[in-house]
């Protein structure tokens, strides 16, 4: 195995994570991580040795998803993923009913902005990329980056606020 | 009011919400001394760093279940070195290792015991024999982990999960070689079996479970059906070995397997799973990736138990 690959076999849960973020079902994301295992190691040639090997798996996860969900064939449709996501919020960690309700309400929110900002403001809040690592994740200028995440911010803002004063503390995960 | 408050615009509240000032304190402060007098701004900064939260409160814990073993298989088959590889493709597979354990089992205090709890033998004796009665897989291929048709159970959690990874013990000093590991969920506890072979065919099985109190047990060697045992606990760790010269060879099992623990604190994210890199000598086999980029890490040792 190349020194490639197990760099990849690192990146796997985050990979899965972000997939999730977009895909949503479990099951669903797991396609699209195969697909972009398989697409990295056709690729591998591709992969400069001098960037992050989990800027570049992201790159080719989200123009995976891109593909499919412009080719008509979402990982899952919209439906499926609302369902999912409310079965996965009730299958969490002895959810209270505001916890629920709490997940319910990101992910609809989440649900409704546009595809590229959504992309955007996951991979800055929730993976951590930098402006630059993100930018270049989607393809795009570091100022359109900055741009898709403020109007997400703008739009998440104004869904959110009654539900983030109404919802008690919160745990955070990082 | 600080004088620098007109230069501060969006993209540096942005900033200040993402955490990308914290390494640069003089201008987070400029933000924050601008936030004090515009209590509009304000709000827009608590409201987006709520959202943030929640965000990462629905999606941000990296996934606790195991990969599938079609997403390992999907990096294994492309590897066109052959057998060459083939250590390094084991040692993947072992890194997927993983091993929870449900709430209530507390971890930290290991307190030595005299009676060493007994697993499962017959299970483990059954397990080893299934897999000694199939044949040896080609020399290039590995046999790919295998879940139990529980393990979609395993993936909901039922309460707080403690977590435990570690590399599968290397037993090549020995001539065995990782062929294969196959993870269960019983009632209660998880259970990873690693099954090691050598160029003979005879088979060493390595039970893993989390018993259900720590504890630090001196070996216990026992035959079932003229098959030789061996079981010990360390901790929060439960070890069952099974095979063949299994009493001859227990000082250099037990300091593999010890080698390859690695306890991670209750609560703590699995190394794997936080995304830290696992031990480098394990995976490599004494060699460090060349292939590392800049803000990777560099494959430090990690002291393990």
């Amino acid at each position: 195995m190349s020194d490639l690959k197990w760099l990849i076999a690192r990146e796997i849960p985050h990979l899965r994570r972000y997939a999730r973020s977009l895909a949503r079902t479990p099951d669903a994301a797991d396609e699209l991580v195969q697909e972009t295992l398989e697409k990295a190691l056709r690729k591998r040639a591709q992969w400069r040795r001098s960037g992050s090997v989990r800027s570049w798996l992201f790159t080719i996860l989200y123009r995976t998803h891109l593909n499919s969900t412009r080719d008509g064939k979402p990982f899952t449709n919209p439906r499926d993923r609302m369902d999912e996501t409310l079965a996965a919020a009730d299958r969490r960690v002895e959810p209270t009913q505001d916890a629920s309700l709490m997940w319910r309400d990101i992910s609809q929110a989440l649900d409704r902005l546009p595809e590229d900002q959504r992309a955007a403001i996951l991979l800055v809040t929730l993976e951590d990329l930098s402006y630059d690592e993100a930018a270049s994740v989607l393809g795009i200028p570091v100022g359109t980056l900055r741009s898709r995440v403020s109007r997400a911010r703008d739009t998440l803002r104004n869904t959110m606020d009654p539900a983030i004063d109404a919802a008690a503390p919160i745990r955070r995960i990082k | 009011m600080d004088r620098f408050d007109e230069s501060i615009d969006d993209r540096d509240l942005q900033a200040y919400v993402d955490g990308r000032l914290d390494r640069d304190p003089r201008r987070k402060a400029q933000v924050e001394a601008y936030l004090e007098h515009r209590p509009e701004a304000r709000e827009h900064v608590r409201l987006d760093r709520a959202v943030a939260d929640r965000i990462r409160e629905r999606y941000g814990e990296i996934p606790d279940d195991p990969p599938p073993p079609r997403l390992l298989r999907t990096l294994m088959r492309g590897s066109p070195g052959g057998s060459g590889t083939r250590p390094r493709t084991k040692a993947l597979a072992a890194a997927m290792i993983l091993i929870a354990a449900l709430s209530g089992w507390s971890v930290g205090r290991f307190g030595a015991t005299a009676e060493s709890p007994k697993p499962n033998l017959a299970e483990g004796l059954e397990r080893h024999r299934g897999a000694a009665d199939t044949p040896s897989p080609a020399a290039a291929t590995t046999r790919p982990a295998t879940m139990s048709s529980k393990q979609g159970a395993s993936q909901q959690r039922t309460g707080k999960t403690d977590m435990l990874t570690m590399q599968a013990p290397d037993l090549s000093p020995l001539g065995y070689a990782l062929e294969g590991t196959e993870s269960s969920e019983g009632r209660t506890r998880y259970r990873t079996n690693l099954f090691y072979r050598d160029r003979e065919g005879d088979l060493i099985t390595v039970v893993l479970e989390r018993p259900k109190q720590p504890a630090d047990t001196a070996p216990t060697v026992e035959r079932l059906d003229d098959v030789q045992s061996a079981y010990w606990q360390d901790g929060s760790l439960t070890v069952l070995v099974i095979g063949d010269r299994i009493e001859a060879n227990l000082p250099t099992i037990k300091s593999a397997v010890d080698r390859a623990f690695q306890k991670i604190e209750k609560g703590a994210l699995p190394a794997y799973y936080s995304g830290e890199p696992l031990v480098a000598e394990d995976l490599t086999h004494g060699q460090a990736p060349s292939a590392l980029s800049p803000g990777e890490a560099p494959m430090p040792d990690r002291q393990i138990q």
